[in-house]
């Protein structure tokens, strides 16, 4: 044994290879007699000991407590697990590792930033090899998780309530039971059950102010179970039924509208344009964009809509 | 702030595997790869080399090679393996696959990318904390008959003629572009190509080009800046309903200022090209109304003026 006594993390990595390579539970006594590190009195070697199990299962070690024969009441014994410890996930080639590398390094500064590469050392670890094939692909990055979803990350785990104000149509103070986080359409939003409406919300993260608030209490609240945060947007999404809308785009104009409509001459200075819709919202943004080249006969109803949107554009 | 222990502890456990399988790296590319300086890797290596199994002779302890341009681990003792993943590392990269598997045009890649998301759920099924965050798996454009020329031009570095749908300015027209790389934005493949008929970066969204065929002709002459990088800036002053508030989120990198007055908010653009602005501003739900410079309030109001024309 060396002279001088280890550091914390030098004696932590030495229990940690003790309990891994014991077949039987460890007692206290052998550890203390035989692991490298603990020195002092009984007393001390104990309270060194129990903050060291603690330390290493926030590592996220499993350590097992049992005794050799159960049918007796023996001194507990601590060990760990190999095939608990060690990360088993079968082959990994070099197009999947690639694959890692680049969802890995999706969370640039960010709160998964640091899981993401430590993630990826464990998988070249795995595979032998930190060289996978390069892969070209678009690029895109959604937004960066915020300080607030580290907040609402651990306000869910714990269970947790949080408060805060909503930048909505009108500015309100929310208190609610935090539920999920959604990635959806670039933006991140929180799914939650609103406390004083009683009815489960989705807030995007950009629109929470800075005075958001977690309860210290942990277990406030139980998330329903079958609860499915992703469905509730594409629920959200979903488009109504199509509809036939009949317009008239300029010659040589509206090149938007006329690639995804059927064409029909009308005069010298306009085309006749049927096309189907699912959103009204998208197209009378398509309308708006082609401005005086696009003008639409019907259905009446969707046209005198359009003329009150194009009217309430004009600021008094 | 100085490093805890466990921060230590869990960077030096998972050095050991990582030197096993990767030998021969140097003190800097470790430090590098574990985000730590590289007086601290040297540090923890040291460390390392007096760790090993009770008895802590040279037969039980880590047995490593370092050198400032060498590490090699001989003997790991039982270390050899890697850690189990934790659940906010099966988090990140699960979201990351969510992210990416949309934007794969190859279908066996894609499939690939879909049997590995696969192998992580398994592992979030044992890690019930990973659910929190979840995707909503992107609705990207579907693939154009020409996502291969544009792939080709890239990887080629070679010109491509396209027919082209300008939302700008409403027209078709054709063009010769050099392809750089392409990108995604809101559900829409987009590719920045240099355009020799401006001299300059453009960006065209894949499902607007009607036409495209490669062009073997190299680019000569040096290739100008991207649109907006040179060109003056201008700050257009407005005032939208609070409903628009979603613009602003998504066009965040051209908003200078916004500030909430009651129902609206004033914000200011700073944009290259107004007409692109006056357009995706007449496509807005809600009033909008432009405050300065007076010339591009008065266009806007022609244009909305000429719109409502139409159904008088």
């Amino acid at each position: 044994m060396r002279e001088g006594a280890p550091n914390k993390s030098e004696r932590l990595i030495n229990l940690t290879m003790a309990l891994l390579s014991s077949r039987r539970y460890l007692t206290k006594s052998e550890i203390f007699r035989t692991v490298d590190g603990y020195t002092g009195s009984a007393e001390t070697m104990e309270r060194m000991f129990e903050r060291d199990k603690n330390d290493l299962r926030e590592l996220g070690l499993a350590i097992d407590v049992g005794s050799e024969d159960p049918l007796f009441e023996d001194e507990a014994g601590y060990r760990i697990d190999p095939g608990e410890y060690s990360l088993d996930i079968g082959e990994i080639d070099p197009t999947e590792l690639a694959l890692i590398s680049l969802a890995a390094t999706r969370w640039q500064s960010s709160f998964f930033s640091k899981s993401g590469q430590s993630a990826l050392r464990k998988l070249q670890s795995f595979v032998g090899g930190s060289n996978s094939e390069p892969l070209s692909l678009p690029f895109y990055r959604p937004e960066i998780p915020s300080e607030h979803f580290a907040l609402l990350y651990g306000a869910i785990k714990h269970r947790s309530q949080a408060e805060f104000t909503y930048h909505g149509l009108k500015d309100s103070y929310r208190s609610v039971a935090p539920y999920a986080l959604v990635l959806n359409q670039g933006f991140w939003y929180l799914i939650a059950l609103d406390l004083k409406k009683n009815e489960i919300r989705s807030f995007k993260l950009l629109r929470i102010d800075s005075d958001l608030l977690i309860d210290l209490k942990p277990g406030s609240f139980v998330i329903p179970e079958g609860l499915n945060p992703s469905k509730y947007f594409e629920q959200k999404s979903a488009t109504g039924e199509s509809r036939e809308v009949k317009l008239l785009v300029r010659i040589g104009r509206s090149h938007e509208i006329r690639s995804i409509s059927h064409l029909s001459p009308y005069n010298d200075d306009w085309d006749e344009a049927l096309l189907s819709i699912t959103s009204t919202t998208e197209f009378f943004e398509l309308l708006s964009r082609a401005m005086s080249s696009a003008m639409l006969l019907e259905p009446e109803d969707l046209r005198q809509e359009f003329i009150a949107r194009m009217r309430g554009k004009i600021h008094v | 702030m100085s490093e805890s222990a466990i921060d230590r502890t869990s960077r030096a456990l998972d050095l050991i595997p990582f030197i096993t399988a990767n030998p021969g790296l140097s003190i800097d590319e470790l430090a590098r790869t574990f985000d730590c300086p590289p007086t601290q890797m040297f540090k923890d290596l040291e460390m390392l080399f007096m760790c090993g199994l009770p008895g802590y002779t040279h037969l039980e302890l880590i047995d490593m090679e370092l050198g400032q341009d060498y590490v090699a681990i001989n003997n790991p003792q039982n270390l050899d393996r890697p850690r189990k993943l934790s659940a906010s590392e099966v988090a990140a990269l699960s979201l990351g696959l969510d992210i990416l598997i949309p934007l794969i045009r190859d279908t066996e890649l894609r499939a690939c990318a879909t049997r590995l998301r696969s192998r992580f759920s398994e592992l979030l099924v044992e890690e019930k904390s990973a659910d929190i965050a979840t995707v909503v798996p992107e609705i990207v454009s579907t693939v154009t008959s020409f996502d291969r020329a544009i792939a080709q031009a890239i990887r080629e570095s070679c010109g491509l003629e396209i027919s082209y749908r300008s939302a700008r300015t409403d027209q078709l027209r054709h063009r010769l572009v050099y392809p750089v790389r392409s990108y995604v934005e809101r559900g829409y493949f987009y590719t920045v190509a240099f355009c020799t008929e401006v001299g300059e970066e453009r960006h065209f969204r894949h499902d607007r080009i009607e036409l495209a065929t490669i062009n073997t002709t190299p680019l000569v002459g040096k290739r100008g800046p991207t649109k907006g990088e040179e060109q003056d800036q201008l700050s257009i002053r407005t005032i939208l309903s609070k409903r628009n508030r979603f613009f602003i989120e998504v066009h965040s990198s051209i908003v200078q200022s916004v500030e909430a007055h009651g129902s609206e908010l004033q914000v200011t653009f700073a944009v290259g090209d107004e007409e692109w602005l006056i357009r995706e501003l007449l496509a807005l739900p809600g009033s909008v109304e432009i405050l300065d410079p007076v010339a591009v309030r008065h266009e806007y109001s022609r244009r909305l003026d000429a719109i409502l024309e139409l159904y008088r």
